[in-house]
């Protein structure tokens, strides 16, 4: 057994200086991994590849195909798809006796705040309208100047907003509780879905794209290069 | 393709003698920029470094009884009131899942047990157990107590679906007095103890877990 995994330690190895052969003119660098602490030597990454820690195997670097231009579309995308998914009724929803009742999204949380519930209104608003929007925003205006290859001041205040805010988005986590309500009404009333509950949907995904497709440690990387040229 | 683990410093030494921390190095929490600490400020965005997260412990245990002492009422309390042709009928969260199970909609009766009941509960569990694994290291090897703590993580946040349930209900439902829906205070409290958790498992530090390691006899 110990002779075969040194076998194939040796195998590995061999690939390995190959490949920084053909490639002498990488740097490596030493990052610390964020889980376990354990300093690791990582040599540059080609793009779409990531390094994983060898002790505790969290990511410690990931470059995503694309660069910069990829989160900037799908961050341009998801705004327009927000716009979309206000400006339009979310679904309609019709009663036994004939009522039928048309929503938006604001419509739901000022419909909370009229029945005393201001916090839980808030939270809402918070949760799934203002901190996406500002998350959007704010990761355009990082990734305008940084796709035109310029070095913005306020990258550093921004970014620090940016990966502040993106666990405390929940997007994908609100479609999902519509998903659930809607099939808990639909044994009471007939529901029928509006546009903007489609480009809601879409919304959500393109965000979740956004986010995993920001990597802290290689986007304050890539500012650090710019600001060296 | 991936050009990965590029071996560690030395080969020879301790666990712990293969850290940054033993090397005078610092992870920057904002920008995850790796550097000697010097004089303990980033030189790349201007944050204070510190070695390892400040009083990781306390404060994961403080969040960790804020979401306790919430989670009480979130499951006494009803979530939401529904009014039908006068009559007020309330439910709390597990109220709401047997009323799912009754209806036979089994699918969304255990997301909603998942996310409102079991989640919660193992978040609060395991962030219990990983500080007490922080504090006596023989209780697990770290890379279980790691794997848990990155379920935590990823997990926390989608416990909020049933307080946007309510939310979403609450706004659909006012037909003039025939059926409506008002939300519970158990919906309010319910969202404080996702955020607490959720702040919980942030300021606890995973690399406690990998630090009292001179485990010399590991494999």
């Amino acid at each position: 057994m110990a002779l075969y995994r040194d076998f194939l330690f040796d195998f590995l190895m061999s690939i390995f200086e190959e490949s920084t052969q053909n490639t002498s003119g990488r740097e490596s660098e030493l990052i610390a991994c964020h889980q376990c602490d354990l300093l690791v030597e990582v040599t540059e990454l080609e793009e779409g590849s990531k390094a994983h820690c060898p002790r505790c195997s969290h990511q410690l670097l990931k470059k995503p195909k694309g660069g910069v231009s990829r989160p900037l579309a799908l961050s341009i995308a998801a705004l327009g798809l927000f716009g979309l998914s206000n400006a339009f009724p979310f679904m309609s929803f019709k009663g036994g006796a004939g009522q039928e009742q048309m929503i938006t999204l604001c419509h739901n949380v000022m419909e909370l705040y009229r029945h005393d519930s201001q916090l839980l209104a808030l939270t809402v608003f918070g949760l799934v309208i203002v901190l996406p929007c500002l998350y959007l925003v704010a990761t355009i205006l990082i990734l305008v100047p940084m796709a035109k290859g310029q070095r913005h001041p306020n990258f550093p205040r921004l970014a620090k907003l940016v990966f502040a805010l993106a666990p405390w988005v929940m997007v994908d986590v609100f479609l999902l509780g519509i998903l659930v309500s809607l099939t808990k009404i639909s044994s009471m009333a007939k529901v029928e879905i509006g546009l903007s509950f489609i480009s809601f949907a879409f919304f959500a995904a393109t965000f979740s794209m956004v986010v995993s497709s920001m990597n802290k440690e290689w986007l304050w990387r890539a500012w650090e290069r710019l600001e060296t040229k | 393709m991936a050009l990965e683990s590029m071996g560690t410093i030395g080969n020879e030494m301790s666990d712990f003698d293969k850290t940054a921390m033993a090397h005078g190095y610092a992870k920057c929490h904002s920008c995850s920029n790796t550097q000697a600490i010097g004089e303990g400020r980033c030189d790349r965005c201007g944050a204070t470094l510190h070695f390892r997260k400040d009083l990781s412990i306390q404060k994961t245990l403080a969040f960790l009884a804020a979401a306790i002492a919430l989670y009480i009422p979130a499951n006494v309390l009803p979530i939401m009131y529904t009014i039908n042709l006068g009559r007020t009928s309330s439910s709390t969260i597990i109220g709401g899942v047997v009323t799912l199970f009754e209806h036979h909609s089994y699918g969304i009766a255990i997301i909603i047990f998942v996310a409102s009941v079991f989640v919660p509960m193992a978040k609060m569990l395991i962030l219990a157990y990983l500080c007490m694994v922080a504090k006596w290291p023989k209780l697990s090897s770290p890379n279980q107590a790691s794997l848990l703590y990155r379920v935590t993580e990823v997990v926390g946040r989608w416990s909020m679906i049933d307080v946007f349930v309510v939310a979403v209900l609450v706004a659909m439902i006012q037909l003039g007095g025939i059926i409506a829906v008002e939300p519970g205070p158990a919906a309010l409290s319910f969202a404080g103890v996702v955020f607490s958790t959720m702040l919980a498992a942030m300021s606890f530090d995973s690399r406690l877990i990998w630090d009292s390691t001179p485990r010399e006899n590991e494999n």
